[in-house]
């Protein structure tokens, strides 16, 4: 297993859903994919800063330079400021790992305007 | 005419377990209890490296089904095969205890599991068990417990035992439910006992059709979350009163009796085609072109008939005096002619003078592997305990626990060796029920599925010094976890977790107590029977002895947020 976190700028994200904290704990977590060979799992929360965060366990170790580059590239095409990502990986190709992180950012903006 | 053209269907197989949820729920009701955010990953698969999953691979939370309130659970079978380990077994446990006090309309389990995870193997078996005491639990409060099999796991080991303690399976053709998986039996019996590459052979002896046909299951549906929305509902809404109380005597003798016929019905059959032709009398390939609504057509136009004049051979009874070792063990714990116990094969059975009078022992001796004759015949044993003692003081039964595990065999598959065993835990918790005290006592060994329904089901749980406790054989756990035996051969030395052993698992609380060498057996068993509780308290007990640290917990926080108070 490697794990790191990863603070990258990007464009400020749709802020948090809520409306109140209790309409924030009542609505369902963001998440998609599955901890499965070759899948991961991706949970997106607000955060505080207005950076977006990745914190990733991936059981393939040594690919550090193309999480970067993935990483990279995703806050660049999306509006991901304030989100945090939170990644459970088995060793997924870089592509999945690119259209997983779209995924689970079009779930929270569907989450959002909900 | 009785599907939906195929395009419009949504595969309840394909999808994961929260679509699943979501689809067989009414629309936006689902309120997850312990959801991904609040990170209830298993700390065990982390220790050996491996991933984990924010949910431990299991949704459990509370919905509306047809605008009734529910509690329901889904396992995600993709991740890690479903298997249960501490955290995932305690969210299930939690919600099922939930239930108890809310009192919901009906408890729908998606279940989709290979059975314990082996990576923490002692702790998975052990949640398994405080499953199925929940569910017996819900059970025998009335409420509903409904089982919906449909994806790709199926329900394999202690999780095809608890499907079958439910009132109702629904399960599609692609779903399997059974007890060892194929792959276990090819490795300790040979290929040609089971070839677990033959994918059609394993359906064939698993799978929804065969199931349904021998009863094992309820109703077939079609491979769509709407088509088991339907059949939810519909099940839930044709259940009598008669259906949801708490299962008697006479209903456990009547089950009992119709599981000695179909064994007999079904003698000598290794394929679900022998399967589908006595009950059906359909040729090889008939059945397999049938869809679900045209295979209960079928099946409930021939329901009507007995398919054949069955005389069921009896169970086994207890007809021969004890060995020398066995009256030696007898002696000592309840003295020299204070026992009249006997043997048959692997079956012991009978009376005894116990520390607080008279009480009744029924078990397993030398190691017995635990087939359908035995687990019927013990079935047996039990009710007939109970009914002897129907109107005057319910003795207390001693549990004799000597088991190498479930008997490995196709043809003890294909019957459903799951669900005789099921029907055994239903005979042991009846017991329970009407007021019989259940002591077991492990002696020689304990492994996995002939323990979980039997021994595990104790009130107090006793390991004899000589107690070998564990779940599989390591061979076969290499070849399911695919973790080279070395590994595990080496992490059996130190994991509590995962080691087999009776101290391990009275560390993780799932044994009450450990009898020494030099104690009064005599005198140890009068302090099981002033302790015994019909309250499952193993999980924390594993938290008192530091085992355990987060069953407990966890199935509090499920209960509190299901809203059942802590």
């Amino acid at each position: 297993m490697e794990t790191f976190t990863l603070s990258l700028p990007s464009a400020l994200a749709a802020t948090a859903p809520a409306t109140s904290p209790t309409a924030a704990s009542a609505a369902p977590d963001v998440i998609c994919g599955i901890v499965a060979s070759g899948n991961l799992e991706i949970l997106v929360e607000p955060q505080g800063s207005s950076t977006c965060t990745f914190e990733i366990h991936t059981a393939a170790e040594g690919f550090r330079e193309t999480w970067d580059a993935v990483l990279a590239d995703f806050v660049q095409r999306h509006p991901a400021g304030g989100l945090r990502f939170t990644l459970n990986d088995v060793g997924s190709t870089p592509a999945v790992v690119a259209l997983r992180l779209a995924q689970a950012h079009e779930l929270w903006l569907r989450g959002r305007a909900a | 005419m009785s599907a939906r053209p195929q395009a419009l269907r949504h595969s309840f197989l394909e999808a994961s377990a929260r679509e699943r949820l979501a689809g067989l729920c009414d629309a936006g009701s689902l309120q997850e209890c312990c959801p991904p955010r609040e990170r209830l990953a298993s700390p065990h698969l982390a220790a050996l490296g491996l991933a984990q999953a924010l949910d431990d691979g299991i949704v459990v939370g509370t919905a509306r089904l047809d605008d009734q309130p529910v509690l329901v659970a889904a396992q995600e079978g993709r991740f890690n095969g479903g298997a249960v380990g501490e955290v995932h077994g305690a969210k299930l446990t939690g919600l099922l205890q939930a239930a108890l006090v809310t009192r919901p309309a009906a408890v729908l389990l998606l279940l989709d599991s290979g059975g314990v995870r082996l990576h923490e193997a002692n702790a998975g078996i052990l949640s398994i068990s405080e499953v199925a005491r929940a569910l017996l639990a819900v059970r025998a409060a009335g409420i509903p417990v409904l089982v919906l099999l449909g994806g790709s796991c199926g329900a394999f080991g202690g999780m095809g035992i608890v499907a079958r303690l439910a009132h109702r399976v629904v399960m599609s053709e692609e779903a399997r439910l059974s007890l060892s998986g194929p792959e276990v039996i090819e490795t300790v019996k040979g290929k040609q006992e089971f070839d677990s590459r033959d994918r059609a052979l394993v359906w064939r002896v698993t799978g929804g059709k065969t199931r349904r046909a021998l009863g094992e299951a309820d109703l077939l549906v079609e491979d769509d979350i709407a088509a088991f929305r339907n059949a939810a509902v519909a099940t839930l809404r044709d259940l009598r009163p008669a259906d949801r109380q708490a299962l008697t005597l006479t209903a456990l003798r009547q089950r009992q009796h119709a599981l000695l016929e179909r064994r007999t019905r079904h003698a000598g059959q290794v394929d679900g085609h022998a399967v589908l032709a006595t009950v059906l009398g359909l040729g090889r390939d008939r059945a397999a072109l049938l869809d679900a609504r045209a295979f209960e057509d079928l099946l409930a136009q021939q329901g009507g008939t007995p398919l054949s004049q069955v005389v069921p051979e009896d169970a086994l009874s207890v007809d021969a005096a004890l060995d020398a070792e066995d009256l030696a063990f007898a002696d000592r714990l309840f003295g020299a002619g204070q026992h009249q116990l006997q043997a048959k094969g692997y079956l012991i059975a009978g009376t005894a003078t116990g520390p607080t009078g008279p009480l009744a022992l029924v078990g397993t001796r030398d190691r017995a592997p635990i087939g359908l004759e035995l687990a019927l015949s013990m079935a047996e044993g039990i009710l007939a305990v109970v009914a002897a003692d129907q109107g005057q003081a319910p003795r207390p039964i001693v549990l004799l626990a000597d088991t190498q595990g479930q008997a490995l065999s196709r043809h003890e598959e294909l019957l459903g060796l799951n669900g005789a065993l099921a029907h055994l835990a239903l005979c042991v918790d009846l017991a329970r029920r009407q007021g019989h005290r259940l002591i077991t006592l492990v002696r020689h060994e304990a492994v996995s599925g002939g323990f979980l329904s039997f021994g595990m089901l104790g009130d107090h749980i006793c390991a004899l010094p000589e107690a070998q406790v564990r779940v599989m054989d390591l061979r076969a756990m290499a070849r399911v976890t695919k973790l080279p035996l070395e590994q595990l051969e080496a992490l059996a030395q130190t994991s509590p977790v995962f080691a087999p052993g009776a101290g391990n698992f009275h560390q993780l609380g799932g044994i009450h107590a450990l009898w020494s060498d030099q104690e009064d057996w005599r005198a140890a068993l009068g302090v099981a029977l002033a302790d015994a509780t019909t309250e499952d308290r193993r999980a924390g007990l594993g938290h008192q002895r530091g085992g355990r640290h987060l069953a407990a917990e966890v199935a509090r926080r499920v209960r509190t947020q299901a809203g059942a108070g802590a």
